[in-house]
């Protein structure tokens, strides 16, 4: 190392293998180490390897901290500690957590976790790593009204790029400084760790045969069974070798068709119906094109793991889609004033979005009106007349009462049913007539203002 | 030629699944009420055991049948 004085944790030079993050036991060159480490027999001498999870000791979890230090060559620690900190302020370190873990394939592997998921191959690691995100997008959801917490989460994550960019420049002037004694060794140096495959011998990924990783929670059987051997559950009529390849793209066209019937359901039905009932069209879709696969399949061929996977994720899905409400139509904004007592509609409806009913401006001559507001999920808005006996009648599936007179500040989630209350006229005023107002709200909030 | 044997399971899951699509369809159009938890996750969850009983049918009459070849098979005839 010369007399340049690089901060902790950071290696600039090949030469300057510092002890701080697990240096690789013989090898003096890092980069020229992970270059050796990858299947590829390209040594690369101008491009960086492609970015590998970690493997063996080296990691904590899934090695994605790990990779990423070896990939921008910076201390693993600063991405772990980065990450926790983004995990526990809101979600965003779980998501490019989970998403890292799903897309950068592992070491020695040329495969990420989201090919496989994708291939109908689904086995823990894929499904951690998805819930990881899930759990993550779910913290980063519920922190979406707290700017200053999200600020700071997007502050810390540019910090941490602009610190790895700056390290890289960094190292990168150093190397050229030193190009000429860094360079030397490292090119004699045996870049094979391991033998590279044969150029002929190993087809793309979706050629290669599944035998590698055994134990799939559902997937194909690893390996056809022998004569000798019994498998009653896992009975495999062995098929020609060509048929068997193309086995899986049945099950990738079943997933791609039936995503493409839900959202085409669900794009279809989106602007004349609620919420609820649109997801669920989509959803009723996606799985009747499931249930079609698998008839196909009962004849044709064993159906996929992974079908079956998406096929209950469906049903899951329709099972919450049906518990929306499927309240009014549209969704939108809106505010209905009506004047006089033939005016009133016996009805106003809205699916999603806001419903303002404004009575204030209603001229009653001594008749009675009858009038119901409904709303899907939103905000719904009353204002009383003043001069007026009004019975209301309201129920909320899950939300929030604004009463006139309530002060309160905030949000009070709660399930109300049938509540009637009476409000008569301001003081001074005479009552011209009765209104019965009846209003329902799915998933919401109700104020009603005088 | 046939290269595939018949899965039962997975004509029932299909059905299944198809009958279950349907009723969401008829939910949604308000036809049917299934909107409550306490009703659908019933009807879903017998549709699958129905899949899962077909399958350990289908399994054991297989293994039973095989059992009965292989012994038919070895057993000397006297």
């Amino acid at each position: 190392m010369t007399d340049e004085s690089a901060p902790p944790g950071e290696r600039p030079t090949a030469s300057a293998a510092g002890p701080a993050d697990a240096p690789p036991p013989a090898a003096g060159a890092v980069p020229r180490q992970a270059a050796a480490d990858r299947s590829d027999p390209d040594p690369g001498d101008g491009e960086r390897p492609p970015p590998r999870r970690g493997t063996g000791g080296d990691k904590v979890l899934a090695g994605v901290c790990h990779g990423a230090g070896r990939y921008f060559d910076v201390d693993p620690v600063i991405f772990r500690i980065v990450l926790v900190v983004l995990a526990l302020t809101g979600g965003i370190g779980l998501i490019v957590y989970g998403m890292g873990w799903l897309v950068v394939p592992q070491q020695g592997e040329r495969e990420s976790e989201a090919h496989r998921l994708l291939s109908g191959r689904i086995d823990g690691p894929p499904l951690t790593a998805v819930l990881i995100t899930l759990v993550g997008c779910g913290l980063y959801a519920s922190m979406l009204g707290n700017g200053p917490n999200q600020a700071f989460s997007l502050l810390l994550l540019a910090a941490t790029a602009g610190a790895v960019y700056w390290s890289q420049q960094r190292g990168r002037a150093g190397a050229a400084g030193e190009a000429p004694v860094a360079a030397g060794p490292a090119v004699d140096a045996p870049p094979a760790a391991q033998a590279p495959p044969e150029p002929g011998s190993s087809p793309s990924w979706w050629r290669e045969p599944m035998s590698k990783e055994p134990g799939y929670l559902w997937g194909p059987a690893d390996e056809e069974p022998g004569p000798g051997r019994l498998l009653p559950w896992r009975t495999w009529i062995p098929l020609p070798a060509q048929h068997k390849d193309h086995a899986w793209v049945f099950g990738l066209v079943v997933f791609l068709v039936a995503a493409t019937a839900g959202v085409a359901g669900t794009g279809a039905s989106w602007p004349f119906q609620p919420v609820g009932v649109s997801l669920e069209i989509g959803l009723a879709s996606a799985l009747g094109v499931f249930g079609l696969a698998y008839l196909v399949a009962s004849f044709a061929g064993r159906p996929r793991g992974g079908t079956a996977f998406w096929s209950l994720l469906t049903v899951a899905g329709l099972v919450a889609a049906a518990t929306l409400p499927k309240t009014g139509q549209g969704v939108g904004e809106s505010v209905w004033r009506p004047l006089t007592a033939s005016a009133v509609q016996p009805l106003y409806e809205r699916g999603a979005g806001s419903g303002e009913l404004d009575l204030t401006g209603l001229r009653l001559q001594g008749s009675e009106g009858s009038t119901e507001l409904k709303l899907g999920t939103g905000r719904a808005t009353l204002r009383l007349p003043r001069n007026a006996l009004v019975h209301l009648r309201y129920d909320v599936g899950l939300g929030d009462v604004r009463l006139p007179g309530d002060d309160k500040d905030g949000v009070d989630v709660k399930r109300v049913r049938h509540q009637l209350l009476d409000y008569g006229p301001a003081a001074g005023t005479p009552a011209a007539g009765t209104v019965d107002v009846t209003v329902h709200v799915g998933i919401g909030q109700l104020r009603v203002f005088r | 030629m046939r290269r595939h044997r018949f899965e039962p399971a997975a004509l029932v899951m299909g059905l299944v699944l198809l009958g279950l699509a349907a009723s969401f369809v008829l939910d949604a159009c308000g036809v049917w009420n299934l909107g409550h938890p306490r009703r659908t996750v019933p009807v879903a969850a017998g549709g699958l055991l129905l899949v899962g009983a077909t399958a350990v049918v289908t399994q054991v009459v297989r293994a039973v049948h095989a059992h009965r070849e292989r012994r038919r098979t070895h057993a000397p005839h006297p």
